[in-house]
């Protein structure tokens, strides 16, 4: 839950609870930016220049409750300002060399097979989240990645509400199916 | 909300809510199909937010750091604004402050007189004592001995950061991490207890110790040289340490070219090389893709990711024949990927229908003959000494030479041959009609149509060849010459023989040499070549390459996760690595 006292010192321009709010929503704004730039030193660019931009235009922030939802509209602006110059397009990384890494470390899956199937589960959990058009893929960032709730997720991509949820609805549906046809037996996944 | 409705439950999972909450809420009012679905999503959700939770707890350090600079930045920018705005209002504020210090000064050394101009009622000066007069001048005084005394002290004005040092000079480091510019395009920082040496601008070599250096892109490169290897770049962020027994090369940004005389890499952004005083090179990735860190601090730099076994290849084999085009993938650290001749691919995609294994497996047809995944770079196999081939198999038939993995001349071969797991090294001559000495032992376990985990291991030292069905040794046997080093492409799925003494006397029928160099007639399936010579059993296809007959033995079933370690490994590690316990 977002801290609107702070929120409130931030617009006043206090240095300090700006930092505060960028330091609890870092590393999760972190991973996002980094879902859609392979590279690791320019999402460590864009990621300040979005603190740099959240700074600067706290005035614009008008309702502090959705502090989040418009601090990752900044993060999708400057991701998109970065990119536009390049022959590039949307195509987020989901599940990288970074998570098989991290598997190894998950408290709850520790048992080798359970980390090779969890590795072949993220796998293609990232093929099949890469399939999904744009906007898709984006619901999923938002709603995961970035950790926003499904009201933020619709505030940060103008969307309706109903709309995004039915939408993430019908992705979780095909992302099961096609972990069922690949033949991944989540049941070995179970802590 | 009461709902018997599956797409409200998982609107629910997604709001937040746990499946349990759920079920004490609405009671089990699901179908079971759809408590099934729901069930299952619930676990991608699950699934899905604690990758994000790990995720989140890596990045933590780093963002936090991130922020910290950018909270930096904002405070720099707004002390400059608020200078330019001291600055704009300066001229006449310290224009009035410098004259009243004149003024007092200079009042300072003549006594107050009484000023009758002062207005009538308010209080007139009190006339200054006479070491009040004294005060200010025998001040001033004090100070400027003073600042000449901490001069003459402190010696001339601190170096220059931007300063670069001469050809020659020798850079000690004991105490904490040092950064300078060793050169005008490249800056380094020394860790502790470190000893580097300058040649010239672009030549260094590290004598002791770890150095991470900067090198700007454009310029003239630099070189970095030390007892185990050189390393070469031209504009990247890189480490290198030295310890008593090898080097340590990583790459923060660009690529570097590592070299040790006989072998040479490249290293990009995120790769780490460890080489040590036998030649022996690793290549793995960093454990945090880390840009910048090396200014900041080298703490997080010193995660290497450990491999129990030093694996040099693995192929799981879980491509699909739509994405074959871009190659069979290797997982190790050389990159061996396979290639797939076009018109001769072996079924992708092949479903395992075993609960051992995972994705698909690649299903070799024997009635085809040239099915093969081609390892055209074969850097990871070429100098092993000792080493160990696994895979898992499914053979469909039992006929003689099947094989896993082939070179394709000199070298060594595992596979099979009936029912028998075979091993197969070139001979210095051509003892045998196929110029390869054959070492195999009973395998009937391994059936048609069943799984079997099978491993090969090699110790250069004993000249032993050591088999092992599902991690339990099957037998082992002594070589009669050691393996010659293979030369050319490796093959998964086909024997390959080029270059064996097979010729053709009488323009219709081709021949072999047998052990007492008579020889013999191979039968030729290539019409192209040669007609069948069918008193002769043998499953070789002879192919025409290049002017030469070229023999061919095909796998006769599946392949799956075909891995090779450069080491001897034993039972128990491979039992591991057939459990999936050793990944990487």
């Amino acid at each position: 839950m977002i801290d609107l006292e702070r929120v409130a010192q931030f617009q006043l321009g206090e240095l300090d609870a700006f930092e505060a709010l960028m330091r609890g929503e870092s590393a999760r704004m972190l991973g996002f930016i980094r879902r859609y730039v392979r590279s690791a030193e320019l999402a460590d660019d864009i990621f300040q220049e979005v603190c740099i931009r959240v700074w600067k235009n706290r005035a614009q922030l008008k309702n502090r409750s959705r502090f989040r939802s418009w601090m990752y509209q900044i993060a999708r602006n400057a991701i998109f300002d970065q990119l536009k110059s390049e022959d590039w397009r949307l195509e987020i990384e989901f599940y990288g060399d970074e998570v098989t890494a991290l598997t190894s470390v998950r408290d709850s899956i520790k048992e080798p097979r359970q980390q090779a199937a969890l590795r072949e589960w993220n796998r293609i959990v990232s093929a099949e989240i890469r399939k999904l058009d744009p906007k898709s893929q984006e619901i999923v960032a938002l709603h995961f990645a970035a950790g926003l709730n499904l009201r933020e997720a619709a505030d940060a991509l103008n969307m309706k509400h109903s709309t995004l949820r039915s939408r993430l609805c019908r992705i979780l549906r095909q992302l099961r199916r096609s972990l069922e046809q690949k033949g991944i037996q989540s049941g070995i996944l179970k802590p | 909300m009461d709902s018997n409705n599956k797409h409200d439950w998982i609107e629910l999972l997604l709001e937040g809510r746990s499946l349990d909450e759920l079920r004490e809420e609405q009671g089990d009012c699901l179908d079971p199909a759809d408590a099934s679905e729901v069930r299952a999503i619930e676990r991608i959700v699950r699934l899905m937010r604690e990758n994000e939770s790990a995720l989140e707890a890596a990045n933590q350090r780093r963002a936090e750091r991130l922020v910290g600079y950018a909270a930096q930045q904002i405070r720099e920018q707004q002390s400059e604004l608020e200078m330019e705005r001291q600055r704009d209002t300066a001229p006449a504020e310290t224009g009035a402050t410098l004259g009243n210090a004149f003024w007092s000064l200079i009042g300072s050394f003549f006594p107050s007189r009484p000023d009758s101009s002062n207005a009538p009622g308010e209080e007139r000066p009190r006339p200054a004592r006479p070491f009040e007069r004294l005060a200010m001048p025998v001040l001033l005084s004090a100070l400027v001995i003073f600042g000449v005394y901490i001069l003459l002290q402190k010696g001339p004005a601190p170096e220059n950061r931007n300063q670069t040092f001469a050809p020659q000079t020798v850079f000690r480091n004991n105490d904490e991490i040092v950064s300078l510019p060793i050169a005008p395009h490249a800056q380094a920082a020394l860790g502790v207890q470190t000893v580097l040496e300058k040649f010239s601008d672009s030549q260094f070599r590290l004598a002791q110790g770890k150095v991470w250096l900067d090198v700007q892109k454009g310029g003239e490169g630099l070189l970095v040289s030390s007892p185990y290897g050189m390393v070469c770049v031209t504009g990247t962020s890189f480490g290198v340490q030295l310890n008593e027994d090898g080097i340590v090369v990583d790459v923060a940004r660009g690529s570097v070219e590592f070299s040790n005389g006989s072998r040479r890499h490249t290293l990009v952004q995120g790769e780490c090389l460890r080489a040590d005083n036998q030649g022996l090179i690793q290549i793995g990735q960093r454990a945090l893709h880390e840009a910048k860190p090396y200014w900041v601090s080298n703490q997080e730099r010193e995660l290497w990711i450990e491999q129990n076994t030093r694996q040099v290849a693995h192929w799981p084999l879980d491509e699909l024949p739509e994405n074959i085009k871009e190659g069979v993938k290797d997982r190790g650290s050389f990159g061996m990927d396979g290639a797939v001749p076009p018109g001769e691919e072996p079924e992708f995609g092949a479903e395992t229908q075993s609960e051992e294994l995972f994705g698909t497996c690649v299903r070799f047809k024997i009635a085809m003959r040239k099915q093969a995944i081609v390892l055209e770079k074969n850097d990871g196999l070429v100098p092993l000494k000792d080493f160990t081939v696994a895979a898992w198999v499914k053979r469909e038939s039992q006929v003689a030479y099947p094989r896993i993995l082939s070179s394709a001349s000199n070298g060594w071969r595992v596979g099979f041959h009936n029912d028998e797991l075979l091993f197969s090294s070139a001979a210095n001559y051509p003892q045998h009609y196929r110029g390869i000495h054959d070492y195999s032992v009973a395998a009937s376990q391994v059936d048609a149509g069943k799984w079997r985990h099978v491993a090969y291991t090699y110790e250069a030292d004993q000249r032993k060849v050591s088999f092992f069905i599902d991690g339990q040794l099957a037998g082992s046997q002594n070589l009669v010459e050691p393996i010659k080093e293979p030369m050319g492409e490796f093959y998964i799925g086909l024997g390959i023989y080029k270059g064996v003494p097979v010729s053709t006397t009488d323009g219709a029928h081709y021949y072999g040499m047998d052990a007492q160099g008579q020889s013999y007639p191979v039968r030729a399936l290539n019409p192209k070549v040669g007609r069948e010579a069918p008193q002769y059993d043998i499953p070789i296809m002879i192919l025409m390459e290049n002017g030469e007959l070229t023999p061919t033995t095909q796998f006769d079933g599946c392949i799956d996760d075909l891995r090779v370690f450069g080491e001897t490994l034993d039972s128990e590690t491979i039992r591991k690595v057939a459990k999936f316990d050793l990944l990487p």
